[in-house]
């Protein structure tokens, strides 16, 4: 062999070398790219909602509705909800009602072991917090017309809506 | 949820139902009328155990999902996924041309209550035998089932000599009908 076709060869060997260096750093490059992507994912997740228990009640002639909630922070950064409010489907055969939204009030309902949940609600990362909600229910609006689906809407810091429905609320008489 | 194409259900107990009524209560769901359905339990005796078992502890959760077979429009099939306070798995068997008033009236009141038939094998005859409600979520009703419902009775009236250009008619105020006896409310004031 000559002196040149050494150097071929060790070119060839250096190449195939470099080749293998450079094929390592992708797979590190690509196990680092699904690291940054899955904690990315995990960060922009939103928040999801739990319905607990839900019940109605009167106390001095008004009706509350009261829902038992938790809610969970999946991402691995801070969240909040902002606001929170009820949004009420009502059902009559003769007449068509808009949808009435309600906001939340300070009563606290006798039973149950939960604290009532305060708004803005500020959620850590992979946080949950569970408590009561109250609202006042349309005593007027209620005396010729039904609830058909109650809609607690939750708007999130990021602008997400998190809605938790249910149609079949319990009435307790205290 | 729906499944809308499958052939039969498959590892699920099937549980047929024995017979039917409706309760309303102004203290539970706004006072809707509620199916009651009496289920024969033999297929699943776990279910027998989780009506006994639930009157104790708090409402639970189950994912319900309605169902019809790929080959057979015999059948129309509830899913009933518990996850708390038991995990069970079952299957509601709705014959179409029998029970589609029923089916029509979970959907319109959004929920059924279920109890096993070994209690009594009619819900008027043992009122307080243990039974659970059911929420059925309005996003779990079929697309197809308007015209689904439509085609049953219009097949109905057709069979009883109804005559052929009034069908369509008459069948729209049937299910009217039905639906104004479904959506009567029992309110408290």
């Amino acid at each position: 062999m000559k002196v040149g076709d050494w150097i071929s060869a060790l070119a060839a060997l250096i190449a195939f070398f470099a080749f293998l260096l450079s094929w390592k750093s992708y797979v590190i490059a690509r196990k680092a790219h699904g690291i940054a992507e899955e904690g990315y994912k995990n960060q922009i997740k939103e928040i999801s909602s739990y319905l607990i228990e839900s019940y109605k009640w009167k106390s001095e002639e008004k009706k509350y509705v009261t829902f038992a909630v938790s809610y969970t922070n999946e991402a691995t950064i801070q969240n909040s909800i902002s606001f929170l409010c009820l949004k009420l489907r009502l059902n009559n055969a003769n007449k068509k009602y808009p949808e009435v939204s309600v906001s939340p009030v300070s009563k606290e309902p006798t039973m149950g072991n939960y604290k009532a949940l305060e708004f803005p609600l500020l959620l850590g990362g992979r946080e949950t917090k569970s408590g009561w909600i109250t609202f006042e229910l349309p005593s007027k609006l209620l005396e010729e017309t039904t609830v058909e689906t109650y809609t607690l809407e939750a708007e999130t810091a990021s602008g997400n809506i998190v809605k938790t429905k249910t149609n079949l609320v319990t009435y307790v008489v205290e | 949820m729906l499944l809308s194409r499958f052939t039969k259900p498959k590892g699920l107990p099937i549980l047929k139902i024995f017979s039917d009524a409706g309760m309303a209560s102004p203290l539970i769901g706004d006072g809707r009328l509620i199916p009651v359905l009496t289920l024969d339990c033999e297929e699943s005796q776990e279910l027998a155990t989780l009506l006994e078992l639930h009157q104790e502890t708090p409402p639970g959760d189950v994912i319900s999902t309605w169902a019809v077979p790929k080959y057979t429009k015999k059948y129309m099939y509830l899913f009933l996924n518990f996850t708390k306070p038991v995990e069970l798995n079952v299957a509601i068997e709705f014959i179409l041309d029998k029970h589609h008033s029923l089916i029509d009236g979970v959907i319109l009141s959004k929920g059924v209550y279920i109890r096993s038939s070994e209690s009594s094998k009619k819900f008027a005859e043992n009122v307080d035998a243990p039974m659970i409600l059911i929420e059925v979520p309005e996003e779990t009703k079929p697309d197809f089932w308007e015209s689904m419902y439509h085609k049953i009775i219009a097949r109905k009236l057709k069979t009883k000599g109804c005559p052929r250009k009034q069908v369509g008619k008459l069948a729209k105020e049937h299910i009217i009908r039905m639906r104004e006896l479904w959506g009567r409310r029992m309110n408290i004031t």
